[in-house]
């Protein structure tokens, strides 16, 4: 972990040889600056779970299905990313 | 169905065009007073105290074009757009009013000084525009009236004054028309003409505008305000003119415009070089549609310039289109918006730091003749999400930049126009326009503003609700924030707002045109782990009992207590109101920040006593126990704990 990391978004940082690790718990993270959210486990489940005011029904008005999904950091389960998106 | 119109393209601007260019399309007999980059005589004090008197003048012409209106789209809600810019329409100084509407001049300006500078632009003359392809105007509402201001028979700058108007013709009341399939069912777009011509008022002209409307008279107010608003703009300039001397006013324009580039350069210089992308989503496109439509955005930032690629964005649709200028106003609202608080707003100079990439024919690029008529909250509103988005996680990993960094507030409008017969019968059309009053995105220390408002409308305003029943047939059961509407986060999304309204001294059933996206995919996106805010919603409420509620002493304060059948409205729809139904609207609140296990539990208890979050939500989201009303912290612990546990354990069965 070199001094020189620098901040790739507040969940992340990098050192200059491109290492990633979680600015929670330190830990190592894959991928590099542009794509490594896509490395994380996610969770895809029901709409709502984005919120009690999410409504729950999106065939109210679309044909596409609506999804709550999340990413973590890989050690401390820190949730990195969260969002309600077409599945 | 929209097909290709010969002849339409003279009207369709696609870029800014150069000095250069503008220069050379001039005839002989317009001259210019442009700035002399060998005049060395502006003192930095001088250039301070010109440029607020710019900024200033902004103001009063918003204020002017405020008091002489009587719209309440303009007096109450301020979405109006005032701008002053240099003899090219470079805009200097862009009012603290619409600011995508705003910035979209200079295109119109470029388009007056093209085609009408042949046949002569002259002091005292003032061009009316609504085309959206031109500029000046993101949707045909927006009717935009732009001033030349000469000085020694030099056109020396542009002043200009826009205005939503509350109906201007076309298929539906309010000009709003879900059902449309071109521009041909919608309000008639208007090219630059000289609506004042040696400062009088054009009244053929004017004929021709007008007639078009259902509400004559109130746009015919607007367009004397618009008018008087431009004058205002003119005699400050032209007092700065006489005081200072023109060449020092004209250097200060041109300082203005070197500022807002070289310090936008300076802050893209302390953010990381690298590439962001964000998607903003619009569901049905008209009345009828199932599908959903989708603006992206690519971000990349070198050096100090940014290039925004909306390349992958969805083909234009319905009545939910943009054009260029929908895109070009956005874009730069979404500077203003991220990075431009200690920036003069001076969107001429931004420009030279930024460039695109867009498809013609997508969503927020339609050719004509493409139904345009929703731009401004559609496409052009999820312009300013995926670029606001994209600065924003561009900020978030920038530590020179992180304190600009918020999350999406409300990615829309909430729409709702009202016609018909009051109980005296006389026609009435108005636009409820609570949703002003939107929840704002968490930023990197601090809450969303709770109904704080929509970004790109700085002063833009909550109506009064009495001035609301007094406009229009209706009273309100009620206007309160609503709990949970705020984006979950370390950070939490400011809550928004529900109103229901019932038609009030009237039996005649209302004619009304309900829009609104966000409904089943959040445009008001969380960000580094936040969450979304609510999803927007509309009710109808068919043949309420209201009468036996009122006749037992109450007032209904949700859905299931009005009796009648609950109708879940579509994001397009024309529909009526009848006497006895009821109108529920629900607009969004802000994302929230940051993951919100990790808020601080004495701020979830405090939201709780606030009715800010529920006792549920601070459960299963925030992982706070509450015991009644004060804070379990070994409970709060155990269910984090748990949360992070059933995250791992979820994750890995999901992979
Ligand atoms: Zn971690």
């Amino acid at each position: 972990m070199s001094t020189q990391a620098r901040s790739i978004s507040s969940n992340a940082r990098q050192d200059d040889a491109g290492a990633l690790w979680c600015t929670h718990c330190q830990g190592a993270l894959e991928g590099t600056a542009d794509d490594y959210l896509e490395h994380l486990p996610a969770y895809v489940g029901a709409a709502t779970e984005g919120g009690p005011r999410i409504y729950a029904d999106a065939s109210a008005w679309i044909d596409s299905k609506v999804v709550f999904r999340q990413s973590y950091c890989p050690h401390c389960w820190t949730a990195f990313h969260s969002e309600v998106v077409p599945a | 169905m929209a097909f290709p119109v010969p002849g339409s393209e003279v009207f369709t601007q696609r870029g800014l065009a150069s000095r250069e260019a503008v220069l050379a399309a001039l005839p002989d007999s317009l001259e210019l007073h442009q700035h002399d980059p060998s005049f060395d005589e502006l003192d930095a004090l001088t250039a301070e105290v010109v440029r607020h008197r710019l900024w200033a003048t902004t103001e009063r012409m918003g204020q002017a074009l405020n008091r002489m209106s009587g719209s309440l789209v303009v007096t109450d809600c301020n979405d109006i757009g005032v701008v002053i810019t240099n003899e090219i329409g470079d805009v200097v100084q862009v009012g603290p009013y619409s600011l995508s509407l705003a910035t979209s001049i200079d295109l119109a300006i470029r388009w007056i000084l093209e085609h009408r500078g042949p046949s002569g632009i002259r002091d005292g003359d003032m061009f009316l525009c609504n085309d959206p392809w031109i500029g000046g105007a993101i949707h045909q509402n927006d009717v935009a009236v732009i001033a030349p201001i000469f000085h020694d028979g030099k056109l020396f700058a542009w002043t200009a004054s826009m205005a939503h108007q509350i109906d201007l013709g076309g298929a539906s009341p309010g000009s709003w028309t879900p059902r449309a399939e071109d521009v041909f069912m919608e309000s008639l777009p208007t090219p630059p003409v000289r609506i004042v011509r040696n400062f009088e008022i054009q009244d053929d002209v004017e004929d021709v505008y007008l007639r078009r409307s259902r509400m004559p008279k109130v746009v015919a107010l607007d367009l004397r305000a618009k008018i008087g608003a431009n004058r205002v703009g003119r005699e400050r300039v032209l007092e700065l003119v006489e005081r200072y001397g023109a060449d020092t006013v004209k250097a200060t324009m041109a300082r203005q415009l070197d500022d807002a580039e070289a310090k936008l350069r300076a802050k893209l210089a302390l953010a990381p070089d690298g590439t962001w992308t964000a998607s903003s989503f619009q569901e049905q496109s008209h009345t009828g549609d199932r599908n959903l439509h989708e603006v992206r955005c690519t971000l990349t930032k070198t050096g100090t310039e940014m290039h925004f690629d909306f390349t992958g964005t969805s083909p234009e649709a319905g009545m939910i289109n943009c054009t260029y200028a929908g895109l070009h106003g956005a874009l730069v609202a979404g500077i203003i918006m991220n990075l431009g608080h200690d920036i003069p707003w001076a969107t001429g100079g931004m420009w030279r730091a930024i460039t695109v990439t867009s498809e013609p024919g997508t969503l927020n690029n339609a050719d004509f003749p493409a139904a345009v008529g929703k731009a401004s909250v559609a496409a052009s509103f999820c312009t300013i999400n995926v670029v606001e988005e994209c600065l924003s996680k561009m900020t978030d990993g920038s530590e020179g930049l992180h304190d600009h960094t918020t999350a999406k507030g409300c990615g829309t409008w909430d729409l709702c126009v009202l016609a018909g017969l009051d109980g005296a019968g006389q026609p009435f059309a108005t636009m409820l326009t609570d949703a002003m009053g939107a929840g704002c995105g968490a930023g990197v220390d601090r809450d969303g503003t709770d109904s704080g408002g929509i970004l790109s409308i700085p002063m833009g305003r909550m109506p009064d609700v009495e001035m609301m029943e007094f406009s229009a047939p209706i009273l309100y059961l009620w206007r309160r924030e609503e709990t949970d509407t705020g984006g979950a986060g370390r950070y939490r999304g400011g809550v928004t707002a529900s109103l229901a309204i019932i038609p009030h001294n009237t039996e005649v059933p209302m004619g009304q045109v309900v829009s609104g996206s966000g409904k089943a995919v959040s445009q008001n996106t969380g960000l580094a782990g936040g969450y979304p805010g609510n999803t927007q919603l509309d009710i109808a409420v068919r043949e309420g009992e209201l009468a036996r509620v009122f006749a037992e002493g109450r007032i209904p304060a949700a859905v299931e207590e009005m009796g009648g059948t609950t109708e879940i409205l579509s994001c397009e729809e024309e529909t009526v109101l009848g006497p006895r139904d009821v109108h529920v609207m629900l607009w969004q609140g802000g994302g929230g920040y940051g993951d919100p296990v990790s808020r601080d539990p004495g701020l979830v208890v405090h939201d709780v006593a606030e009715l800010r979050v529920s006792p549920q939500a601070a459960h299963d989201i925030y992982g706070v126990v509450l015991v009644d009303g004060e804070l379990d912290e070994a409970g709060t612990t155990a269910r984090r704990e748990q949360i992070k546990n059933e995250r791992r354990e979820k994750a890995v069965a999901a992979r």
